[in-house]
């Protein structure tokens, strides 16, 4: 007879295969980490500049260079560029983030040549055509004044605000003025100084033979040997002696915007993979104790989350949900009163298993396959670490107990200590 | 090519597999034959209602989440219009977890009142986050009947409006389970390392045990052909003017539909599209504009959507939209240009190859909409298309007889 009471007989995840990196340079000294695997013919290639907010002087300096690179080049117009990259079927991306800038390229291993030309002139020669910026500025304050009608957006800002400070780049907000300020020559400025060969990494995954990284070193060794020497970031100066807590009012709001947070720590500290689990009990999965009170049983909202985030001089905790407007006060008592049950009760063993096979699970959908595997690399490249990490992220997972989610609930999570952004009603 | 095995069990559940032996993880996905179209008109937000309520425990197993997150699974949901379909990603070796679940909810849900309860409050936060709290939230519930006057895809999924979650009954939703969710209304496709044989064992286990329902007949009427220009205009606190217009095109199969995917990547996909350089990045009159089709099973919308610069009126806008038009029905295609975005086509399959759960899912789903061997003639679909049938396809579409506009505007 069928039971169907029971679950079928499974097993606990023993081994997860991380597949390393070939680690080398190209003749210019440019670190490269090669990940040659997966089914299809495919490229992902990442460019990994020291040209991150944390660099820019003033507001939208970061953003705007990096997002004017492919808008005109020496060889390509915006235009060109655009037609090119299309006709092949490939994609271009260019981000930003505190720490750095990145420049994603998509395209079929067959494309490789033309795809690597393109990208190569908006890397080492983009012209930031004055026509084509101002066309993006104006575009850039329409998104903005949009952006500054959500609750969301108005709560993450003044929580970054709140948490950094107001006069450092991690924390300074950037105003509709600011977008006024930005002309070609700032940002040729910006892109002359950290643009520069020896300030860059490079990440390829897929199929990657012997022709691609010709093709490497032909577009983007070759010649290229522009150099820069970058100061040392000043100290980020983290003080939260101000008001702990902020209420931006927004009329007619359905949805309040919440964020509670604290400064904590980064990949680099020890502790990093312990607090990842408690994380994960507290906010971090569909059946963590916040979704399972304020969503599932309390109705308050469509989602809550909790997550810890490691920039390079620190690293940061964060609890971030949209609620029924109606429920604000309540939602922040409910996520105070499952903090502190985390530091006064050991959470169940069965609790705990799930978990771990939860972030098990995650951890090898996260090293699955060229692209994915590139990206988990590169969260920890970035701070001088390797795929080793990970082993210790493992170790780490396997071996915690109750005792210690309690005992780090309790060092690290006190709630006094933790900022409170309410946006909305 | 991908390759898969298919198979029907007694019940009706068509069963897909397709092997892939480059991941440790499997992708497991349940396509039910059910969507928005299927509401009772007063009863709208129903299926997606509905799609929340399958996490809410089945007849044996009080918890779905749990169990899965037990084994180092993953899972997730969707409902649009046609179909709502349900997966899971999980470590190989688990594999029957999956099928566990699944089944069991296939079978009968929990139908406890705490979990209608919370649902039904989960999802008005759901459309009150996406659809009534953010600028233009609102815009697509008002377009729909603006375009649709008959078929049921003139509401949105999320529904009409709120009272319809609020006044859904236990009653109203055992019977839509009962009448919609079944094997024979259903298809299971699985991607990963995986044997034909032992999926065949796995199914023959968990979903034959579960008898055929009797499936509620659609009878739903077509939408008429339209036959003139259609106008609104609504007011909203919003920082800026926005524009849609809608024109009807061929069903999902048809080849028209091809030639109107096609259509509006040539308008709007990528800086190199004519939109894009033309009406942002040249006459700066939209700061956001773009062309895509709707992707519905029943005949669907090319949609214009875009929001207009503060120094231009929607006047402008539309007017600057409908030259763009004319350029290309009276001036036809540049050259290389038909053969640029059917490479687009050609590299975003292959990009999805490399991803099960892509595979998985796009094999039910085609399985669903007529077969699953679709998958492989896509690619070919496309390729058909040549100048002159685009253009052909391209006079009809783009006519203003076809043509539902709305104009957004901000109050400010």
């Amino acid at each position: 007879m069928l039971d169907r009471k029971q679950q079928p007989k499974y097993t606990e995840i023993e081994n997860i295969h991380l597949h390393e990196p070939k680690l080398t340079k190209l003749s210019n000294n440019i670190p490269l980490a090669i990940f040659n695997l997966g089914s299809q013919d495919i490229i992902k290639l990442d460019f990994i500049f020291d040209a991150g907010i944390v660099r820019q002087d003033s507001p939208l300096i970061a953003t705007s260079t990096v997002d004017m690179l492919q808008e005109g080049s020496e060889k390509y117009t915006g235009k060109e560029i655009a037609e090119g990259i299309d006709f092949l079927g490939a994609h271009l991306h260019y981000s930003i983030q505190k720490d750095y800038a990145k420049i994603t390229l998509y395209t079929l291993k067959k494309h490789a040549a033309k795809a690597f030309d393109i990208l190569a002139d908006t890397i080492k020669n983009p012209l930031f055509p004055e026509k084509q910026l101002a066309t993006y500025i104006a575009k850039q304050k329409q998104v903005f004044q949009l952006e500054m009608e959500k609750v969301k957006t108005l709560a993450s800002r003044k929580f970054s605000e709140t948490l950094f400070g107001k006069d450092n780049a991690y924390g300074r907000k950037s105003k509709l003025e600011d977008y006024d300020k930005i002309n070609s020559s700032i940002l040729k400025d910006f892109f002359k100084k950290h643009y520069t060969a020896n300030n860059c990494k490079i990440i390829i995954a897929g199929k990657i033979d012997k022709e691609i990284t010709n093709l490497l070193e032909e577009y983007f060794s070759k010649k290229w040997n522009t150099y820069s020497v970058l100061e040392q970031i000043p100290s980020i100066a983290i003080s939260q002696k101000e008001k702990q807590k902020h209420f931006i009012a927004k009329e007619g709001s359905l949805q309040s915007s919440i964020r509670l947070g604290k400064i904590l720590f980064n990949r680099k500290n020890p502790n990093y993979p312990a607090m990842q689990v408690v994380n994960t009990v507290l906010g971090g999965y569909f059946g963590s104790r916040l979704m399972r009170n304020i969503r599932e049983d309390k109705g308050y909202t469509y989602g809550i989350g909790s997550a810890i985030a490691s920039l390079q001089q620190t690293g940061y905790f964060i609890i971030a949900s949209e609620v029924n407007a109606q429920y604000s006060q309540e939602t922040i008592q409910e996520i105070k009163k499952e903090i502190k049950i985390l530091q006064e009760e050991l959470i169940p063993e069965e609790e705990l298993k799930k978990v771990k096979s939860y972030m098990l699970g995650q951890l090898i959908r996260a090293v699955d396959g060229p692209f994915s595997l590139s990206d988990t690399f590169l969260n920890v490249w970035l701070q001088d670490l390797d795929l080793s990490y990970y082993k210790k992220h493992i170790e780490t997972v396997k071996s915690i107990n109750t005792k210690d989610i309690r005992d780090l609930s309790n060092k690290y999570l006190q709630i006094d200590s933790l900022i409170e952004i309410v946006a909305g009603k | 090519m991908i390759k898969f095995d298919k198979f029907t069990l007694d019940n009706g559940l068509r069963v897909i597999v397709h092997k892939d032996d480059t991941s440790p993880i499997v992708a497991f996905n349940i396509t039910y034959n059910v969507g928005a179209k299927d509401e009772n008109p007063k009863q709208t937000g129903f299926a997606h209602l509905f799609e929340h309520l399958m996490f809410g425990g089945s007849i044996n197993i009080p918890s779905f989440d749990e169990p899965l997150e037990r084994v180092g699974g993953s899972n997730n949901a969707f409902t649009n219009n046609d179909i709502t379909n349900y997966y899971e990603t999980l470590p190989k070796e688990n594999l029957e977890t999956a099928f566990w679940l699944e089944s069991d909810r296939m079978l009968s849900l929990a139908f406890t009142p705490k979990s209608l309860e919370v649902q039904r409050a989960v999802v008005i936060e759901e459309f009150k986050q996406n659809y009534l709290n953010q600028p233009y939230g609102d815009l697509s519930l008002i377009f729909r009947p603006l375009a649709y006057k008959k078929h049921p895809y003139q509401w949105s999924t999320i529904g009409k409006e709120i009272s319809h979650i609020e006044s859904a009954t236990m009653e109203d939703v055992k019977d839509f389970f009962f009448s919609h969710y079944a094997p024979n209304n259903a298809v299971l496709s699985i991607a990963g390392n995986v044997e034909t044989e032992e999926i065949k064992q796995l199914c023959q286990k968990w979903f034959a045990p579960i008898e055929k329902r009797e499936i509620k007949k659609r009878t739903y009427p077509k939408e008429p052909q339209q036959t003139e220009y259609r106008f609104l205009e609504v007011e909203r606190d919003v920082p800026a003017d926005a524009i849609q217009m809608g024109f009807h095109i061929g069903d999902r199969l048809s080849k028209e539909y091809y030639a109107s995917d096609l259509l509006s990547d040539i308008l709007s996909n990528g800086k190199s599209s004519r939109l894009y350089r033309n009406l942002i990045q040249e006459k700066k009159i939209f700061s956001e504009l773009d062309a895509y089709i709707s992707g519905s099973f029943d005949p669907g919308l090319l949609i214009f959507n875009g929001q207009v610069m503060p120094n231009k009126t929607l006047k402008e806008a539309e007017k600057s939209i409908w030259e763009e038009i004319e350029n290309l029905l009276n001036n036809g295609l540049k050259d290389k240009e038909l053969q640029k975005v059917k490479n687009k086509i050609e590299s975003s399959q292959i990009f999805a190859n490399s991803s099960v759960l892509n595979k998985a899912m796009n094999l039910s789903i085609f399985e669903t909409l007529k077969n699953a061997d679709i998958i492989n003639q896509e690619v070919e679909r496309y390729e058909k298309i040549d100048e002159s049938f685009f253009m052909e396809n391209a006079k009809n579409v783009l006519r203003k007889e076809n043509c539902s506009t709305l104009y957004y505007r901000s109050k400010k």
